[in-house]
């Protein structure tokens, strides 16, 4: 009975909660940018949107028209940089119907805002959050917008300056303006606590986090692994298991598989018998020479572009829009570019569940490495997966523009699949006191209502700091843990598909047992496709000579020798 | 390190291998069509060649009357027919039996070499007997072979019909190859020579080897090349290569049969091969040097496989197993995955079913006895060739640095 109330609680929390089952959420982002292409900041802000509705529109200021805001119940206005707004988007958005949420630039343009004071301020880091009265320092500045309102209003964050606290966030009656600009920065996180205001959403009390068991690949240490899974589990903790079903060696090139590890693919199936889940980390985390678990896989660092040929390949370099006389000329060459791409990733993202499925274990999810993927990429491993771990690539050009929303969404980049955020990093053995940092980013994660205590760990510490890093998760109040078994995660491929259904791990596998036997000893090196190769031609030989010998046997009798006797 | 040791030891080993694989297939489609053309060649044979048989014998008392009483029983025309048994300082009765058969049989002589060429091994011997003898084709057998009736004829027949070959050698048997379980091994050895490497490089580059017995040769190409080489002790893979060079080449043609005696206990054996090993070892050093000023490049490869055998091949294998034996005390570091394994089966396997098409072509010998040699073999004798092929490596190593004479050892025969 506990057990089931655990159930149907975690199943509440890990979803979305109608605001008004009569009156659905749609929400309109107006933004104004310089580039052609969505700020990455844009895709975050819709991500921290998905939240609260299934119904979101992007649309640039220089391309709002009049019917785009005619069922919207929310909008947002974004301001990524100084701009006047096109008289008819002003028009539209300044007598809104319904709660406009300005953030940002220009928000001087709109009659909501039209007699605020608002000026811009330079390297803040101080601020202070209303709702849950806490100070926070961030380690990064920013430049941010005060804002004093000609009308009364409800301050949700202010910063401290020169011991002065200046509100940033405001609200006046349902509207609401945010003169925080970089949304990519912690700071966002006040805004993404403000949506529930906004929204007038209650959200569910506690928090929900995991430890995720990072970069398990079969290089790993069978014990280590075993030892710091077990002691997680030996704590009723329903851990994630991040899997590289393939190890390169970038010295040599050589792979090492997991059917090299009889003993690590005991350990895995055991912690997976016992309550862990695994989620597909990639296929060999690497590309090109680079090592299994340092290489990024979905994303060409070296040329910062998606992965567009195959690893001994030279890919060609991907031109911007500029260079193409019309969009149509563009979208072609993209495409045909983003083909080679979608070969690459559909057979990455396939291999990798169906080696796992291979040895015994039941991927219920994926993280790209290094949390790297061009945004076509995600579309297509929405095709496979349900669920996202880790962090989002935001924008599509710089695989550094990277980062997480604090709770559970489920952003448009990421074609339906839910995100489940890293938002507490992992121990880091290069510093003195990693747990420290790790306390540091809770505490900041905290101020959000409903925000994920998403952590990874890297087996091969040992058990150390697992201690520390529970105690400080299990800290926090009205905190439980993540079990994906619960939710309807699902993996999908051609041939294979795994649900949770229930708490339990539903497989069906419609791959020809010997070809999938074959497929997983089929050699990925040079020197043992070669030694292989050897092996069937040595093979060939035998069988020949075999045939020649009960020829020659069989033809004994009929045969005349001219020799002695 | 290890790794790396452990590939180049694999390439050496399976580039043999994989060379002999393709070997046996050649032997096997040669002893599928070689018997096709005798029968167009028969009709060629009326204008016989005059033909002398060399048969050098040093203390050859054991088996120079089995071998003479072979020679009698040639069927050639005897007027194109001389059998000189060269006596090379035999101290033994070998002169006084060989000539109760020269007083039986007129085209049978006995010549007794004199001191310029006496004592000093085959090649000198054989030297003499080229300038004792008359014939236009110059046939050599071995003192303890008996070639069967028609084997000359064959051996004449292949040269006749075929205008390009300098020699034509034929396919030896092992007479004794049920007394001894060496014997045993070094029949089944043989018959694999005959048809993997001999068969099989004629049938693919029309390349054979002159194996010193039962081969015929005409006169005016072993006269153009100013006899044998008297400090080769393999005189016969020297002067194989020389043949090749003047723009020859050497048929091997098994229809003409010989048998002769092998070793029947292991320190004969062991002096019989170790100088096969050094005196091939001496053709490929003394041909390495001269190796892309040679005009015939099929036999630069051949020399190359030579090269291949008595030192990368050997290198290889000692190497792979002195990494394995190595790696079961210390952790050098080795990963061998499953696929080596798989191909350490695969290469035995590859021995046994070579071995066996080379036994069931002889009618009679694919027997249950020799199915479990074979077996045997591939865990002794094989592994013998190794240390052998290391000892007779130390010899000429010692031979080059300490300027010693090379000595000719003869084989002892066996009653």
């Amino acid at each position: 009975m506990r057990y089931k109330c655990l159930t149907i609680l975690l199943l509440f929390l890990l979803f979305p909660t109608p605001i008004d089952a009569a009156k659905p959420t749609h929400v309109v982002i107006v933004y104004s940018s310089s580039q052609v292409e969505i700020p990455p900041d844009v895709y975050k802000l819709e991500a921290l949107v998905s939240r609260f509705s299934d119904e979101i529109k992007l649309i640039r200021d220089t391309n709002l028209q009049a019917d785009a805001l005619s069922e919207a119940s929310h909008i947002f206005y974004y301001g990524a940089s100084t701009s006047t707004l096109p008289k008819s988007t002003r028009e539209l958005l300044n007598h809104p119907s319904v709660p406009l949420y300005a953030i940002g630039q220009n928000s001087d343009q709109l009659a909501s805002f039209k007699g605020f004071e608002m000026t811009r301020v330079a390297r803040v880091s101080k601020f202070l959050h209303a709702r849950t009265d806490q100070s926070l320092s961030f380690d990064s500045t920013d430049v941010v917008t005060t804002v004093k309102p000609d009308a009364p209003s409800i301050t949700h964050a202010s910063v401290v300056r020169n011991d002065k606290v200046l509100p940033v966030l405001i609200q006046t009656e349902d509207n609401f303006y945010a003169g925080i600009e970089n949304l990519l920065n912690r700071p966002s996180l006040f805004i993404a606590d403000s949506l529930f205001d906004f929204f007038d959403v209650e959200a569910a009390p506690g928090h929900v986090g995991y430890i995720r068991l990072e970069d398990i690949n079969p290089s790993s240490d069978p014990k280590l692994v075993k030892e710091v899974g077990t002691y997680l589990l030996d704590r009723r903790i329903p851990i994630i298991l991040a899997v590289i079903p393939v190890y390169t060696d970038a010295a040599n090139g050589d792979t090492l598989r997991f059917t090299d590890r009889p003993e690590l693919i005991d350990t895995l199936r055991e912690l997976e018998a016992r309550g862990a889940t695994v989620v597909a980390h990639g296929y060999t985390h690497q590309y090109r020479s680079s090592e299994t678990g340092e290489g990024f896989e979905f994303w060409d660092v070296e040329n910062n572009q998606p992965v567009l040929s195959q690893p001994d390949e030279t890919p060609p370099k991907l031109k911007g829009r500029e260079s193409f006389a019309s969009e149509s000329a563009y979208t072609l060459y993209l495409n045909t570019l983003l083909e080679k791409e979608a070969t690459y990733i559909h057979s990455k993202l396939s291999n990798s569940i169906h080696e796992l499925v291979s040895i015994g274990l039941h991927p219920l999810g994926f993280e790209a490495p290094h949390y790297t993927m061009s945004h076509s990429g995600y579309a297509l491993t929405s095709e496979y997966f349900t669920n996202v771990f880790g962090q989002v690539q935001w924008s599509n050009s710089n695989w550094e523009v990277m980062g997480s929303t604090p709770y559970v969404s489920k952003p448009s980049l990421l074609h339906g699949m839910t995100l489940y955020p890293e938002t507490i990093g992992y121990v880091r053995t290069d510093i003195p006191r990693p747990v420290d940092e790790m306390r540091q980013a809770l505490e900041e994660t905290l101020i959000v209502r409903e925000s994920m205590i998403g952590a990874f760990y890297h087996p091969y510490i040992g058990t150390e700091y697992l201690p520390e890093v529970v105690a400080l998760m299990e800290s926090v109040p009205g905190f439980t843990w993540l079990d994906l078994r619960t939710s309807d995660a699902r993996v999908r491929t051609t041939e294979v598909s795994i649900q949770a259904e229930d708490g339990m791990l539903v497989l069906e596998d419609n791959r020809s047992t010997v070809l999938n036997r074959l497929r997983l000893l089929m050699p990925q090196s040079f020197l043992e496709q070669a030694l292989t190769a050897l092996a069937g031609i040595t093979l060939l030989f035998v069988i020949a000579f075999l045939t020649y010998t009960l020829f020659l046997r069989a033809q004994r009798k009929k045969r005349l020798f001219k020799e002695r006797g | 390190m290890a790794n790396g040791l452990f590939l180049f030891s694999l390439i050496m080993i399976w580039t043999m291998l994989l060379y002999h694989m393709f070997l046996m297939q050649g032997g096997f489609w040669h002893f599928m069509t070689y018997q096709a053309p005798i029968a167009d060649w028969s009709k060629k044979m009326t204008d016989l060649p005059k033909v002398s048989v060399l048969i050098p014998a040093h203390n050859e008392e054991v088996v120079v009357a089995a071998t003479l009483r072979a020679m009698s029983r040639i069927e050639y025309p005897k007027d194109k027919l001389e059998i000189l048994l060269i006596n090379d300082n035999s101290s033994d009765r070998t002169g006084e039996i060989a000539q109760t058969f020269a007083d039986k049989f007129p085209f049978i002589h006995v010549v007794k070499t004199t001191p310029a060429f006496a004592g000093k091994g085959k090649s000198s011997a054989l030297n003499f007997g080229l300038s004792q003898s008359t014939g236009d084709v110059l046939v050599v057998y071995d003192a303890d072979n008996t070639p069967e009736k028609d084997g000359v004829y064959h051996l004449v027949m292949g040269l006749l019909n075929d205008s390009k070959a300098g020699a034509v050698v034929g396919k030896f048997r092992v007479i004794n190859a049920y007394e001894t379980l060496l014997t045993r091994l070094i029949n089944i050895e043989t018959i694999c020579f005959q048809w993997m490497a001999q068969a099989g490089r004629w049938k693919w580059f029309k390349i054979a080897t002159i194996p010193g017995t039962n081969f015929a040769i005409r006169r005016s190409i072993i006269e153009e090349l100013g006899g044998w080489d008297e400090k080769a002790l393999a005189e016969d893979t020297e002067l194989t290569i020389r043949v090749y060079e003047l723009g020859w080449h050497i048929r091997f043609f098994p229809a003409a049969v010989t048998w002769e005696q092998e070793p029947q206990t292991l320190s004969v054996w062991w002096k019989q091969r170790t100088r096969w090993a050094r005196g091939n070892q001496y053709v490929v050093l003394k041909f390495m040097r001269q190796l892309f000023s040679l005009k015939r490049k099929k036999i630069v490869f051949d020399i190359f496989y030579f090269f291949f055998t008595y030192f990368l091949f050997f290198f290889g294998v000692i190497l792979s197993n002195s990494l394995f034996v190595i790696n079961l005390f210390v952790d050098i570091g080795l990963e061998v995955g499953n696929i080596t394994l798989v191909l350490w089966i695969l290469a035995f396997l590859l021995f046994v079913t070579e071995v066996f098409v080379t036994l069931s072509i002889e009618r009679s010998e694919f027997n249950s006895q020799n199915f479990f040699t074979v077996i045997l073999m591939y865990f002794t004798y094989s592994q013998l060739w190794i240390v052998l092929v290391i000892y007779s490596l130390y010899l000429e190593i010692k031979r080059v640095l300490f300027k010693q004479e090379v000595r000719w050892y003869k084989t002892d025969r066996f009653g």
